[in-house]
């Protein structure tokens, strides 16, 4: 078999691998779409059905003039540079190996720069090399069980948070149907998720993200302050995921609330959620778990409307979710 | 045994309230404990940035900016290293001045272990200078476990390199900038005993050691860097993507750190290499000394009384290890290489040989089939005329009267028996094909015969034995490289297809119809699948009415006990599921039906 061509073979494999639902009649629509001699097919399905087994799952972000290694749900390593390579363009590449430090050829990676996403497959060698846009770019190996909120396949989830290109040097940002300057402030970034809309604005010392509810649903439409809060998760630069809670008040525009010197990049869009003060405190689950107290901590440290978090911790009626706010709060007021 | 915990919690402490830099007022979100337990925060980011901006007197394009690997060296030119061992020891940095230098040194290597260990830590939220309800929090994994065993024996690792580096460091030309000598020596020695493995009882990765494994990569970087460098010039062809651009800098920026990440491990680089690569099994982990950071004892005398030494800084055993042995150069400007010294790098083997989508050249280490002259034995000598249009004419200079050449592994006598000696060696090959060497692949498997050495095609007919059957004394090998322009001995490969043979390569024997035996081995093959999937296979439509209603999942169980086998059956049962007539298909589904 012609090496290029098994090699071609073996990329359609992997991106059909990836972007089909994986519902019955599987092997009838990877026949349509890839084709191929029957050992052909079979070498290529094969080799990707494997590949994927071993690569496992993981996402992350990764901000330029960073390089990190990432361990898969399935004890496979993921290697990703990226280098600035002037404006907002960015040289990538990836390296996938499993467990043995094996290379693993035929893994398709989910990679969203801010022009969108795509699919980019690793050779023989486990590389993929790659150019993006934007200041960061959210990379996701294997399939998290989602679909984008625009009904978009699983890669799709999530939005840019900032502008691709600093403010101190901005130009017309990526199109992105979801995400257009703001015509008012133009260093400004606005994206819309769940009936929210986020409005960025990028700093030296990190980013503020303020939050408008845009369809107030009617039981917020009569709320007052810490009523309702905004759940949601987010991936910066430090590459882990990051929940985050943000309470909302009444304001001239509608429900707001805001985070102030944030280092997120990347919003997941259908983790944004708008719930009741107690319906929060459900979802987080025990604060005496490290993540949800450190939500919870996080969330209140880079809150600015302090009075929205108070009002929230005196709604809560679980004890000790209040405790843990009010032990955040007043950290918070000492250490402010 | 230290007690470790104390030894981290007093460095933490110091590192907390050490400012961020002179004349500003402290901030404890940006003091070196929060630099050193997260990565790079977003005003230390700004500041290398700046620092690589064109008109501020840097040389903006020289390095590109790698931001985890400027941090250690921040640190380091901040004399991190003199904080922390000033907290080990219990007193001012001053004072540690004043120490015996034996002490000092102890000191010094207990603090530098002790960042190594903080900079795994990943706290939540930030970090106050006082470290009250912090400290418990980043001390906890430090109490439990294998960690205090773990960091005496890193910290003993780093004690002895660091002694034989600063016995051997007579000539060092490398120095990063605002960094003392004695700190950058203390920080490789850390960075070689940290990824050759000396912590590895505490269950993190190399990669988890931000500050200790910086350090590694950054070096490894340069190293990797010049390398591949000095394999170009010795060649004469630049390979892609060019040198000085990022898209190269950030794919040997991953292959280092994938590396680095492996060597706790023993090298592996001649484990898991591609059989297309080198066209043997793969030979298993390295047991070259020179490779195994495990062993490194730099300066000193390699085992086996060779007379050899270990390379002297741990840029030098990276430059060894990543891009030959040698960085000397010739008269002529060409570095002194060898093509072992090339094909044994580990860069060679893993930046080279795919084309990384760029569409340029790539450097193989593979089997080349070497030509002989059947009459007299001698090898082809390749003659190189100018035309007279100036281009270069490769030709085969004449060995004998009556030459007749062909492919042959060469062999050596050993007790009477031939032994083969199959030609390993590095092959340079393009796209376009239209010099250097060209792959036998499109011909099929090749066939290697022990008697002769002859090379050949039909694994039934070698025309050297004459032997009409297949025997244990002919091995496929897969495929090799024959040297361009083709001669009279690729014509001679071709004709050694068996005489009933098309000039086509043979047609594989999927082709025909799925037999009852292939049909039994589905039908057990997707029994095994679970109870629900017991079937019986009739006909290949049969299979395929089976199979094409299954989802990826249950695709998925099939290939983990079928293999590639059973999928391509499946693929044939299709094939021959479609080209039934409707009517003939829906009576064998109709059998099994009324069954």
């Amino acid at each position: 078999m012609n090496e290029n061509y098994a090699r071609a073979l073996l990329q359609q494999a992997a991106i059909f691998l990836d972007s089909d639902p994986g519902s019955p009649g599987f092997l009838e629509r990877f026949a349509a779409t890839v084709g191929g001699s029957p050992p052909e097919a079979a070498r290529a399905l094969d080799t990707a059905l494997t590949a994927r087994n071993l690569a496992g799952t993981a996402r992350f972000a990764v901000g330029a003039g960073d390089v990190r290694t990432e361990t898969t749900s399935s004890g496979a390593h993921l290697s990703v540079g990226l280098l600035s390579e002037g404006d907002d363009h960015l040289a990538a590449s990836v390296r996938v190996v499993d467990s043995d430090r094996t290379a693993l050829a035929g893994v398709a990676l989910r990679v969203t720069d801010h022009d969108g996403h795509r699919a980019v497959v690793t050779d023989e060698a486990g590389r993929a090399s790659l150019r993006a846009t934007g200041a960061s770019v959210f990379i996701q190996i294997g399939d998290f069980g989602e679909v984008g909120g625009r009904g978009e396949p699983a890669g799709a989830v999530v939005l840019p948070l900032r502008a691709a290109v600093p403010a101190t040097t901005y130009v017309l940002a990526a199109a992105d149907q979801t995400a257009e300057k703001s015509a008012t402030e133009p260093s400004r970034w606005q994206t819309e998720a769940g009936g929210v809309q986020f409005t960025c604005l990028s700093r030296m010392g990190g980013s503020d993200l303020t939050l408008l509810l845009r369809e107030d649903p009617p039981e917020v439409a009569a709320a007052a302050a810490g009523t309702h809060g905004v759940l949601f998760r987010t991936w910066g630069r430090a590459g882990s995921a990051r929940r985050w809670i943000v309470p909302l008040a009444p304001g001239p525009l509608g429900f707001t609330g805001a985070l102030y010197g944030t280092d997120e990049d990347w919003l997941h869009e259908s983790s944004v959620q708008v719930y009741g003060a107690d319906e929060i405190a459900g979802e987080l689950g025990d604060p005496e778990d490290d993540e949800a107290g450190a939500v919870l901590a996080r969330s209140v440290r880079h809150a600015d409307a302090l009075h929205a978090w108070r009002a929230m911790s005196n709604r809560i009626t679980h004890e000790r979710q209040r405790a843990t706010i009010r032990a955040a709060l007043d950290r918070h007021g000492t250490s402010t | 045994m230290k007690d470790w915990v104390n030894v981290i919690e007093a460095v933490a402490r110091a590192l907390a309230y050490d400012r961020y830099e002179p004349g500003t007022q402290q901030s404890a979100g940006q003091s070196m404990l929060a630099i050193v337990t997260g990565v790079s925060a977003p005003r230390l980011r700004h500041r290398f940035e700046r620092q690589h901006q064109p008109g501020l007197g840097h040389e903006p394009t020289a390095e590109p900016l790698v931001h985890p690997y400027k941090v250690p060296l921040y640190l380091l030119a901040r004399h991190i290293v003199d904080i922390a061992a000033a907290a080990v020891a219990g007193c001012t940095p001053q004072e540690l001045a004043g120490l015996g230098e034996e002490e000092r040194e102890r000191h010094r290597i207990t603090g530098i272990v002790a960042v190594a260990a903080l900079s795994t830590q990943r706290p939540q939220g930030r970090l106050s200078g006082e470290l009250n309800g912090e400290a418990r929090d980043l001390m906890r994994p430090f109490r439990s476990g294998k960690w205090p065993t773990a960091l005496d024996r890193l910290a003993a690792r780093t004690a002895q390199l660091h002694r034989v580096m600063l016995a051997a460091d007579h000539d060092r030309r490398h120095a990063w900038r605002g960094v003392d000598q004695a700190d950058r020596i203390l920080a490789e020695a850390l960075a070689a005993a940290l990824v050759g493995g000396a912590a590895d009882e505490t269950g993190v990765p190399p990669e988890r050691w931000l500050f200790p494994f910086h350090i590694f990569c950054k070096l490894a970087l340069s190293a990797a860097r010049d390398g591949l460098v000095a394999i170009e010039d010795w060649l004469g062809i630049e390979f892609k993507p060019p040198p000085r651009t990022p898209e190269r800098e950030v794919d040997l920026m991953v292959l280092v750190a994938g590396q680095a990440g492996n060597l706790h491990q023993g090298c592996r680089c001649k484990a898991g290499i591609d059989p297309r690569v080198v066209a043997f099994v793969p030979r298993g982990p390295c047991r070259q000394a020179d490779h195994d950071l495990r062993n490194w004892l730099p300066g000193q005398p390699k085992p086996g009384g060779g007379g050899g030494r270990y390379a002297e800084t741990l840029w030098g055993w990276l430059r060894r290890w990543l891009g030959g042995s040698s960085t000397s150069r010739a008269p002529d400007g060409r570095p002194r290489l060898r093509p072992n010294d090339v094909a044994g790098s580990v860069l060679a083997r893993c930046w080279l040989p795919t084309d990384r989508g760029y569409g340029g050249p790539l450097l193989l280490y593979d089997r080349i089939l070497p030509e002989y002259c059947q009459n007299c034995g001698q090898p082809a000598r390749p003659v190189t005329t100018v035309q007279p249009d100036g281009h270069a004419a490769v030709g085969r200079a004449s060995c004998c009267a009556n030459p007749r050449r062909v492919y042959r592994c060469d062999f050596v006598e050993r007790a009477g028996k031939r032994v083969l000696r199959p030609k390993l060696g590095l092959v340079v090959a393009s796209e376009q094909g239209g010099a250097g060497y060209r792959s036998t692949q499109a011909l099929g498997p090749l066939w290697l015969c022990a008697a002769t050495g002859r090379y050949f095609l039909s694994p039934e007919y070698c025309p050297d034995c004459q032997t009409e059957a297949a025997t244990d004394r002919h091995e496929p090998v897969g495929h090799g490289w024959v040297l361009l322009p083709l001669a009279d001995a690729w014509q001679d490969l071709l004709d050694t297809r068996h005489p009933a043979a098309p000039a086509t390569p043979v047609q594989p024997a999927e082709e025909t119809p799925v037999s009852r035996e292939e049909l039994m081995f589905l039908e057990q093959a997707i029994g095994e699948m679970g109870p629900d999937y017991a079937c019986v296979l009739r006909t290949s439509a049969d299979a395929w009415d089976v199979a094409e209603r299954w989802s990826r999942d249950e695709m998925d169980q099939f290939c983990a006990i079928a293999g590639e086998r059973g999928l391509r059956l499946l693929f044939r049962c299709k094939q021959e599921a479609e080209a039934l007539p409707p009517g003939e298909r829906g009576e064998s589904q109709g059998e099994d039906g009324d069954e």
